[in-house]
């Protein structure tokens, strides 16, 4: 059963920022809903939770939380959050980062991060556009896609985050659209809970610098019209974008959709509980090696 | 069902007459002292308590409750 808003808004976010600085129908504001109501429903430890963000609109969302909160440097976020869980792993680190920030500047930090398996949620506001400097051409932009950069339609591929943290072997990886509200909550949920790196990317709306539609309400209505499960075995030999050496075929009336799912639910272990068993290891050794010499 | 909007949060993005499968919200003409338009509540009996709109709202500024649990209160 939900809860009521306001009591959630109560407990955990900081009622003298609100309303929050987004504009009107941005999705950053329906993200800060879902973690809220994710958080509450694990029944978290506010005192134990660090909130890490980089630059972008996205990365004023941890101000809003009545939690810890660090607000670092473009495309750092995910070095950030390393250091912090790695020198107390009792922390709970969830990251918010935007498209600028992970699959541009930031993009070698998070595969890294996804290579040591680190126990961190990163979650991944992704508007296709840089929405906070007025909607310049980013790495997620679609082709074919108009922005302030690219007046005459964008001729780059694009990045799709959520293929690309699997191919680097994430534990888990789940794409939604904020028009997904039960999904991105249970995602949410799913990515905080598992052990290692979980990255849950969020197809958002930006009503003001991306012109796509006049109105925020059509972006919903897109975000639900154009959005397709994601079919991990399929047989037909057809793949849109980037994905084509990765194994993962749609068929050609798919093309051009928002893929949608869980992409990948597995089981590692993670950098703190190897790193443990490491010291144990290391210690044990030195001082048989130091007996011997005796 | 007991429909709440705090209108001082509201920022008119129109999500919650969009998502509403009863059309319970409803353009009007009042704006809150931000300026922004703030949907009013039309034929609220036929709430079906679904909570769209309290999940989809972007400032959280939607509440619904059942009418019971208030009056225990």
């Amino acid at each position: 059963m939900l809860k009521p808003s306001d009591e959630l808004r109560e407990k955990y976010l900081r009622k003298d920022l609100l309303p929050s600085m987004f504009c009107p129908g941005c999705s950053i504001g329906q993200i800060m809903n879902y973690t809220v109501r994710a958080i509450d429903d694990l029944e978290m430890d506010q005192d134990k939770l660090v909130f890490v963000s980089g630059i972008g609109c996205s990365s004023r969302l941890p101000a809003y939380f009545e939690a810890y909160g660090v607000h670092t440097t473009h495309g750092r976020a995910i070095a950030f959050a390393t250091g912090i869980k790695v020198t107390n792993p009792d922390l709970q680190v969830i990251v918010f980062t935007g498209d600028g920030d992970i699959a541009a500047i930031g993009l070698n930090h998070f595969l890294q991060s996804i290579r040591r398996n680190i126990d961190i949620t990163v979650i991944c506001v992704n508007n296709e556009t840089y929405g906070m400097t007025g909607g310049q051409v980013s790495p997620t932009s679609p082709m074919g896609f108009k922005t302030k950069t690219t007046p005459y339609s964008n001729i780059e591929h694009s990045f799709n985050l959520s293929f690309l943290a699997k191919a680097a072997g994430a534990v888990y990886v789940s794409r939604w659209t904020t028009a997904h509200s039960v999904q991105a909550i249970k995602a949410i949920k799913k990515g905080i809970k598992k052990k290692g790196l979980a990255f849950i990317e969020l197809i958002s709306a930006c009503p003001t610098s991306d012109r796509r539609f006049p109105e925020p309400k059509d972006y919903l209505n897109y975000f639900l019209n154009e959005s397709i499960r994601y079919k991990p075995h399929c047989e037909d030999e057809l793949s849109s974008h980037v994905f084509k050496n990765l194994n993962e075929c749609f068929t050609a009336q798919d093309e051009g959709k928002l893929i949608v799912g869980e992409i990948t639910d597995l089981d590692k272990p993670d950098y703190h509980e190897l790193y443990k068993e490491l010291k144990e290891r290391s210690i044990n050794e030195f001082w048989k090696k130091r007996e011997n010499t005796d | 069902m007991d429909i709440k909007i705090k209108e001082e949060y509201c920022k008119g993005c129109e999500y919650c007459i969009e998502v509403c499968p009863q059309e319970i919200f409803q353009k009007s003409k009042r704006y809150n002292e931000k300026g922004y338009n703030v949907p009013e509540l039309n034929n609220s009996k036929s709430c079906t308590g679904c909570k769209k709109c309290e999940l989809i709202c972007p400032e959280m500024a939607i509440t619904i409750s059942k009418e019971e649990e208030n009056k225990k209160k």
